[in-house]
């Protein structure tokens, strides 16, 4: 096991994080138990920030303790690996409009206690603002399949991410235009997050997810 | 410490959003099964009548085609039986008999039908086969429904049977706290009017569990067993999906096929 990230490690070309919660998976990862410590596979067709560290992410902002605002948390295979990263001292919120996922992430918040349930539209802040701001964000993640990604995006850092912190989003060329092509789409959407992020890196998503790009970003 | 309550405060909220948001929900899944049961009856009313009608042009056919939606279906695309040929069989009825079906016609002792008549004939085949496309649809919908109201529950029963038991209950809640006992007598109730009003029908054993696939492939001494084993774990299910636990329809499933395997014989 090599650790390339604080709390990530890396063998035999496998990505993996600490089970927080030994003895239980939250997807249909594999679990390996090395010197006593138990890892869960993470697994990178199935959480496109494994599939951004495997395609070459340079930086990922996160170490124990670390407060994080996932947007679009759907039923938490990528939060829960983030939750593995962060520790029992960590914190992350995750946020999702659809009560369907979201049962199921509150059962996964019940079993892990750095996980917090929002049931929410991303595209209000405002409505879950007093829950969240009395925490300082170090990392803003997002990954929502819509029109205004980048708009939701831009509207949660000017509420909740402090200037120089890290902001984090999968873009789907699908969901924004489905005739333009998808560096054309990219690269418009980038030009939206310009307004508050300084954009550090964009990786590709190949061959794990078609058409998607992670857009790396520092806090204007 | 804070953040700990803070933490619990907003699993306690999402809960009742979630809990708030599905709460009635399941009216309408119950009332959509009750309907698809009466669009059976109603289909096969109007097949009947259409083939009984049909059956004065073409006698011979209902002998060859046992299946009511395939019928129809020729009678509506093909219609008049100079007109059957072996590709069109095919195409509205299948693989099979095709050649004796096509023979049969050419050779058919049933009476030339006037075209007006027939088109009457047609469009009450028409209506039919709508009114059997409208169940797939409702049948669909019951299945999505079922899988968002009580997925654990409806795993283990069928989304069907599990929206007719939960039509009998009443209400998810009410299953939720039905000792097994119950469950398993479901709809058994109107079942025991039936046989009180007519001695021919014979009294319910099991309730509406019996159509369920692992107590009809049983042997026919064990079904009381095994429907006592599906009603418990059908509970147990139920409360699951109820109290907002993790999904468990795997493992109950893997319970029954083994007391299944065992009761088989
Ligand atoms: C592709 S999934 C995210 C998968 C997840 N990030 C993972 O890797 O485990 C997108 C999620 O965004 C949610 N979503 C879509 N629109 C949203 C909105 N306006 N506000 C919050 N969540 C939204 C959907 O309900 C869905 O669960």
């Amino acid at each position: 096991m090599k650790q390339i990230f604080s709390g990530v490690y890396s063998s035999n070309g496998k990505l993996f994080t600490r089970n927080l919660v030994p003895g239980r998976k939250v997807y249909s990862e594999q679990l390996v138990s090395k010197r006593s410590t138990e890892f869960r596979e993470w697994v990178p067709w199935r959480s496109k920030l494994a599939a951004a560290i495997k395609n070459g992410l340079r930086e990922l902002p996160l170490r124990k303790g670390a407060t994080v605002l996932y947007l679009g948390s759907s039923e938490g295979t990528t939060a829960s690996h983030i939750s593995d990263i962060i520790g029992g001292k960590g914190l992350l919120f995750g946020v999702d409009v659809s009560e369907r996922v979201m049962r199921k992430f509150i059962q996964l918040c019940e079993a892990r206690p750095n996980l917090v349930p929002v049931l929410a539209d991303a595209n209000k802040p405002e409505s879950y603002r007093e829950h969240i701001e009395g925490s300082s964000i170090d990392l803003l993640y997002q990954d929502i399949s819509q029109k205004n990604q980048a708009e939701i995006f831009n509207k949660n850092a000017a509420l909740f991410l402090p200037k120089e912190k890290t902001g984090l989003i999968a873009l789907k060329a699908k969901s924004i235009s489905q005739r333009e092509s998808p560096k054309k789409v990219f690269e418009k959407e980038i030009a939206v997050l310009e307004k508050e992020f300084r954009i550090k890196q964009v990786v590709l998503l190949q061959p794990f997810e078609k058409d998607h790009a992670m857009v790396l970003g520092e806090k204007r | 410490m804070e953040i700990e309550k803070l933490r619990k405060k907003l699993i306690g909220k999402a809960k009742k959003q979630v809990q708030e948001k599905y709460a009635g929900r399941e009216s309408h899944v119950i009332r959509a099964a009750a309907v698809l049961q009466d669009l059976d009856a109603c289909f096969n009313l109007l097949a009947e009548h259409c083939i009984e009608w049909y059956s004065m042009h073409f006698p011979e056919l209902k002998g060859m085609v046992k299946d009511n939606q395939a019928f129809l279906k020729l009678v509506y695309f093909v219609g008049e039986r100079g007109k059957f040929s072996e590709k069109g069989v095919k195409e509205q009825a299948g693989e099979k008999n095709v050649k004796r079906i096509v023979a049969a016609a050419k050779k058919s002792m049933g009476s030339a039908i006037e075209e007006g008549m027939l088109k009457e004939v047609q469009l009450l085949a028409l209506n039919a086969l709508n009114l059997r496309e409208e169940r797939d649809f409702l049948l669909r919908f019951i299945e999505k429904e079922m899988e968002a109201v009580a997925g654990n529950f409806s795993k283990v029963a069928g989304a069907l049977l599990a929206a007719k038991l939960l039509g009998e209950a009443g209400s998810l809640r009410k299953l939720a706290l039905m000792p097994s006992s119950t469950i398993q007598l479901l709809g058994a109730e109107k079942a025991l009017f039936r046989h009180l009003r007519n001695k021919q029908v014979k009294p319910p054993k099991h309730g509406l569990i019996y159509m369920h696939p692992l107590v009809q492939k049983v042997a026919r001494g064990n079904r009381g067993k095994m429907a006592r084993a599906l009603a418990g774990k059908l509970g147990i299910a139920a409360k699951a999906d109820y109290f907002g636990k993790t999904d468990i329809a795997a493992k109950l499933q893997q319970d029954l096929e083994q007391r299944f395997n065992q009761l088989k014989e």
